[in-house]
């Protein structure tokens, strides 16, 4: 029996540690492959949702600005002070108790005033989608000016354009803020959004600004981050 | 009787090997085939993000100059590529220039699909017309057909 079983032979051995070393590359290999597209199809995907859901919420604050007879964009309230074009202030008067932007109870009665902007992020060297509110009683605001709390991280664009007729004639155009009159009424804004994907993907892939996109940018540099940008236009009913 | 037994076992025989390949080989392929699945899961729901905002847009702007509703559907029926819009973003824009530069920034968002074609026809389950988007490959017909199990078609009413 001893003399019948006398094991591999280094021949054998070698060429099982070869076959052995070929089928695990390959599978390496392989996993790799897969890793690489799941990456790059579920990327997207994640600020698709992410963009989805901010413009869903951008459009329930737009909906309500204005209510109460207030301009929605604050122009009529000096207390709501002045804020670069590329940030978003809308005002409305509280009809019943609800929950502000930054989740504090705002009473009825109250003006509130509410800013979308973007701001630095204290975890990341990312940018944030910040929101700040303000509650503002006879001409004073609490609260108003300071730096919110981050709805949406990972956010590198944020702008905004709004369609106002010209005095006297059915044209509409769509302006900066700073170009904005009390009157007439403002009909919609145009909203640029611009999401920067929190995972990366094995390679990195070079991106352009969308043809559509509100403002000229420059270019940016290829990424290993996926990075997407959107436009919508929303109603502004109690514009 | 063990000495016998030995001899006899002499390792796997072919049969058996070439049965274990095929499992192996089954299994594998199942494997491959869930993942590949999966991804083509993520990127048709991708890229109906993309249809979605897209023609969100596209009916908001419609609602907002609806004094252009025969501009939208005209354009609608007579594709405006390779066309710019840039005036129309930043400037006054008569109702009716402002129609087709919505059509073409709805051309440019639907850009990075793969074949996306639309057609004006009645709507499936109301009255009115409806807008019908189709993209990679699919072919409108069948999403008439099929308007609501297909993954590469949408389905929106006119304002």
């Amino acid at each position: 029996m001893n003399r019948q079983q006398r094991g591999y032979l280094l021949a054998e051995w070698l060429l099982a540690g070869l076959l052995g070393i070929l089928v695990l590359s390959t599978v390496v290999m392989s996993l790799q492959v897969q890793l690489r597209l799941a990456a790059s199809q579920r990327l997207p995907l994640q600020t698709a949702t992410a963009a989805h859901w901010l413009f869903q919420r951008l459009e329930l604050a737009l909906l309500k600005a204005g209510e109460g007879g207030v301009h929605p964009f604050a122009l009529d309230n000096p207390a709501a002070g002045i804020w670069p074009d590329d940030q978003l202030v809308l005002q409305r008067l509280v009809l019943s108790q609800e929950l502000d932007c930054e989740g504090r109870k705002a009473e009825a009665g109250v003006l509130l005033l509410e800013r979308y902007f973007l701001r630095n992020d204290s975890a990341s060297a990312d940018k944030v989608l910040a929101c700040d509110a303000g509650h503002c009683q006879q001409g004073q605001c609490q609260f108003w000016g300071d730096a919110g709390v981050a709805i949406q991280p990972a956010v590198f664009a944020l702008v905004f354009a709004y369609g106002q007729h010209d005095h006297g004639s059915d044209v509409l155009a769509y302006i900066s803020k700073s170009a904005l009159q009390v009157e007439p009424r403002v009909a919609a804004v145009k909203l640029g959004l611009a999401l920067i994907s929190q995972d990366k993907q094995m390679r990195a892939l070079p991106w352009v600004w969308p043809a559509s996109w509100l403002q000229p940018q420059s270019a940016l540099a290829a990424g290993q981050r996926v990075r997407r940008a959107w436009v919508q236009t929303f109603e502004v009913p109690h514009g | 009787m063990s000495v016998q037994r030995a001899s006899s076992q002499q390792g796997m025989g072919l049969a058996e090997a070439l049965i274990a390949l095929m499992l192996a080989s089954f299994i594998l392929t199942g494997l491959l085939a869930l993942h590949w699945q999966l991804y083509a899961r993520h990127a048709q729901a991708y890229q109906r993000f993309v249809v979605n905002f897209a023609v969100a847009d596209l009916m908001q702007r419609w609602r907002l100059n609806a004094s252009a509703d025969s501009a939208y559907r005209a354009h609608l029926l007579q594709p405006l590529r390779q066309q710019q819009s840039d005036l129309c973003r930043s400037q006054a824009c008569s109702d009716l220039a402002r129609a087709r530069a919505d059509i073409i920034d709805f051309e440019l968002a639907l850009a990075e699909l793969t074949q996306p074609h639309w057609q004006l026809k009645p709507c499936p389950h109301s009255p009115g017309e409806c807008l019908w988007v189709a993209w990679q490959g699919q072919v409108l017909n069948e999403c008439l057909a099929q308007p609501t199990t297909s993954k590469t078609c949408l389905v929106i009413n006119t304002p």
